[in-house]
């Protein structure tokens, strides 16, 4: 009996203290909603209508009526809720003040869309991104066509609505926003995004038969005809830093080719052209065109059609500095410099190159170049990694050439399994042909990566360059007499577009956002994708870029 | 048999003991007050750089003739359940203005606040009367300057050394700001002048928001202004009183 009581008493005082642990554990049966969405995501523009709407990503349990009857909403930004609805629309700008953001960054931010329970205060919350983005933005696009025998500018805004990207277009938003119209053919557009003395989303530098536009990307307002610069220019390029705040590097060329350069401060708050050419050395150059190279400060290509050879602009870093065995180590304030550079075979392997790539700097007579892109960085983690750059050229009789040659930092052409000189796969084309590469830095992750999209009329086409340039159907343009003038990748939204622009005035949008999963590398071009919107500009199409603002994404292309 | 029972016992308070639940205190220990900024360099292996507090009588406004300046205490340990007293001293060795040429209170207060979720640190704002001197225009941008230290009372006691005191600044101009950098002079304002920034600043007021992030970020806003001022200079070149020196300020930009 006795024991018993000890028994009794051991469990007693062992258990008791544990018993009434409601201060710890409060039990209430949950009832949470069913998330569809790990995340809701907003894209929000200033001076439009911010929609917040959380209905479409989540279900309940059992009587739904109910269920929302016993809840209450609330949005949260940091510490600030804007919002007690389940779906409501709020101005841009005053969702803005509610919150104290001031500063339209285009960035990422987060908040925290709750589900409160009204008797019980338990919250379920589900977080929603979003993005505030200027009234033109990162994403959007401008096209230029002919409009009789003046220039039209048109803009695309790309929107996403219930997930799904869509695109709408404005036409004449030049002659909106000034009150003329931009006189003279179209013959081509640049942008720059560095420009940001004059907006954050850069200009756009329209050349027509009559005249050079540049017009700020934030409002298309005029800025003027580049007067400033030395010269009449008939061509233009930028080399600038996105990420760091070093001052963009503009260079024009005059009608023979001469290269003239305009260095902007640090955070570009001035800078003018000098008044001479950029020498390069007692050969001379004509520069007749620029290549397609990335954006950040990088090699920017061009084809010295007097000597017939390829040179590129580089630009390097300098400031105070100490040196050591890795190089200098900037000890204070930086700036960059830039200078025009004429590679040549490093010395003694000359032959060996020549073997395998063409003679990039020294081309023979009647050389016609249709094409220099940046192709890739070539190398492995052990050796480092040089520029491998692809020239496409017809020579002399008219047939074309496909070329890949690798420059290292020193500005020396070099040897490597790389290097190719071949017969166009596709056959031989004219001036007319357009062609693309995704640049691929690194050699993964890169969308896009691999293939070399070309035009052939009214087709386009790719090459596969990780399969030794195997020739591939893509698009067939809807009308057999049209013809491509003008394509670009959508990098900005992720290469998940094609923009295809044609001699009929026609702008096609084409979906490119294929899963990884077929055979060829990271998104396969499949043949014939879905249109995803088509608009009609009345006069052919000759340029289009995409605007970008996103000044913290590393290397894309300039297209 | 005692052994047997108090086996149990013991064994019982123990676990008892085990489940009890006690919050853990993020304010706790002695009340010690100091500075937000430090008077002079941290002690190694601190890092933190002395932080004088600097303001101007320019921003008060012609006939104001005193100015507040607030200084951020911070307080360490418990939290207080009601409002702590403590008293401030100049020290002399690190001041320069007379007794005149400012005012400070009898006693500070750090107000008694609850406590509430995501605080970092216990903070309160006091503020020391600045007056305005004649001697302060002769000083120009060298001002005058005044070193305070905390003195402790039975409430609450001091705390971190370098934090114990705090250095203010005043002057009657506005002194060259941080952003008007080399790049600034010589790519849009030029050399920098007491004239030229009040003028900028009473003719663009939203340039008093300028500063290194907007001049990195959005210099194409910083360029505007400069432009505005550059047109109200032109368009005020025929004023008789001041014409000439809008003219020579105009002259100075680039």
């Amino acid at each position: 009996m006795r024991h018993i009581v000890f028994v009794a008493c051991i469990l007693l005082t062992t258990f008791t203290s544990c018993l009434d642990d409601s201060s710890v554990y409060d039990y209430t049966k949950l009832n949470a909603p069913k998330w569809n969405t790990s995340a809701i995501v907003f894209e929000f523009r200033t001076g439009e209508t911010a929609r917040f709407e959380a209905s479409p990503y989540f279900t309940w349990a059992g009587d739904s009526a109910q269920r929302a009857s016993e809840v209450r909403y609330e949005w949260t930004y940091g510490d600030v809720v804007f919002g007690t609805e389940l779906d409501f629309e709020i101005p841009t700008n005053e969702f803005l003040n509610k919150i104290g953001m001031t500063n339209i960054d285009n960035e990422n931010h987060y908040g925290l869309f709750n589900v409160i329970e009204k008797e019980t205060g338990v919250t379920y919350s589900m977080r929603f991104d979003f993005k505030v983005l200027s009234t033109y933005a990162s994403g959007d696009w401008v096209v230029i066509s002919e409009k009789g025998s003046d220039t039209k500018l048109s803009y695309i805004r790309r929107a996403r609505v219930d997930n799904q990207v869509v695109y709408s277009l404005t036409e004449d938003v030049y002659l909106t926003a000034n009150g003329e119209d931009i006189v003279g053919r179209p013959l081509g557009m640049v942008r720059s995004e560095g420009s940001i003395n004059i907006g954050l989303l850069g200009t756009m530098t329209i050349f027509t038969t009559d005249n050079v536009y540049e017009v700020n990307n934030e409002s298309f307002m005029k800025v003027g005809h580049m007067e400033d610069a030395p010269c009449k220019v008939v061509a233009r390029t930028d080399v600038y830093g996105m990420t760091d705040n070093k001052g963009q590097h503009t260079f024009v060329t005059d009608e023979n080719g001469q290269l003239y350069r305009r260095m902007m401060s640090n955070n570009s708050l001035g800078g003018s052209f000098e008044t001479t050419p950029l020498v390069l050395d007692e050969k001379g150059y004509r520069i007749t065109q620029f290549g397609l190279q990335r954006q950040q400060f990088v090699n920017q290509p061009c084809w010295d059609e007097l000597n017939r050879r390829f040179v590129y602009i580089t630009t390097y870093e300098s400031g105070e500095a100490t040196d050591s065995p890795f190089g200098p180590i900037f000890t204070g304030e930086t700036y960059r410099l830039s200078k025009l550079v004429a590679p040549t075979p490093m010395r003694g392997t000359e032959d060996a190159i020549a073997q395998k790539c063409a003679p990039v700097w020294n081309m023979p007579e009647g050389t016609e170049v249709l094409a220099i892109m940046f192709a890739k960085q070539s190398g492995n983690p052990f050796t480092g990694y040089n520029d491998l750059w692809t020239m496409i050229y017809n020579d002399a009789s008219g047939n074309t050439h496909l070329t890949e040659f690798m420059i290292n930092s020193q500005g020396q052409i070099i040897d490597g399994t790389d290097l190719t000189n071949q017969p166009f796969p596709g056959g031989n084309l004219t001036k007319e042909s357009l062609f693309i590469e995704s640049c691929n830095p690194y050699e993964y992750y890169y969308n896009k990566m691999n293939f070399l999209v070309y035009s052939k009329g009214n087709e386009i086409r790719w090459l596969d360059r990780s399969n030794a340039f195997n020739d591939n159907a893509y698009i067939t343009l809807p009308d057999a007499d049209d013809k491509v003038t003008y394509m670009g990748w959508t990098a900005w939204a992720n290469y998940e577009a094609l923009v295809v622009g044609t001699e009929q005035g026609k702008l096609y949008i084409y979906e490119a956002t294929i899963s990884n999963s077929g055979a060829t590398g990271t998104n396969p071009l499949l043949p014939n994708p879905k249109i995803l919107a088509e608009f009609d500009l009345g006069g052919r199409v000759v340029s289009a870029k995409e605007l970008d603002c996103e000044r913290s994404v590393y290397m894309k292309e300039k297209y | 048999m005692r052994k047997k029972i108090f086996l149990p016992f013991v064994l019982g308070i123990v676990f008892g003991i085990g489940c009890s639940e006690e919050d853990i205190k993020v304010f706790h220990g002695e009340r010690q007050v100091f500075f937000e900024n430090f008077y002079m360099n941290a002690l190694s292996p601190g890092t933190e750089e002395a932080d004088t507090t600097r303001t101007s009588f320019f921003l008060v406004g012609e006939n104001e003739n005193e100015m507040r300046v607030e200084l951020v205490v911070l307080l360490s340990g418990d939290v207080p359940e009601q409002d702590l007293t403590f008293g401030l001293r100049a020290v002399p060795e690190g001041t320069t203005a007379e007794a005149e040429e400012y005012a400070l209170d009898d006693h500070y207060v750090f107000h008694a606040r609850p406590v509430t979720e995501n605080m970092e640190d216990l903070r309160d704002t006091i503020e020391v009367t600045l007056k305005r001197s004649a001697r302060l225009e002769e000083l120009a941008e060298k001002g005058l300057q005044l070193e305070v230290e905390l003195v402790p009372s039975e409430d609450v006691g001091l705390g971190q050394f370098e934090r114990r005191r705090a250095v203010i600044v005043w002057t009657n101009v506005l002194a060259q700001p941080d952003w008007w950098d080399y790049e600034v002079t010589y790519m849009l304002l030029g050399e920098y002048s007491y004239d030229k920034y009040r003028l900028f600043l009473e003719v663009v007021p939203e340039a008093a928001d300028i500063d290194e992030t907007m001049i990195s970020e959005r210099p194409s806003q910083v360029i505007s202004m400069v432009s505005e001022f550059r047109q109200w200079l032109i368009d005020h070149l025929d004023d008789p009183e001041n014409g000439a020196l809008y003219q020579s300020i105009l002259d100075s930009l680039v």
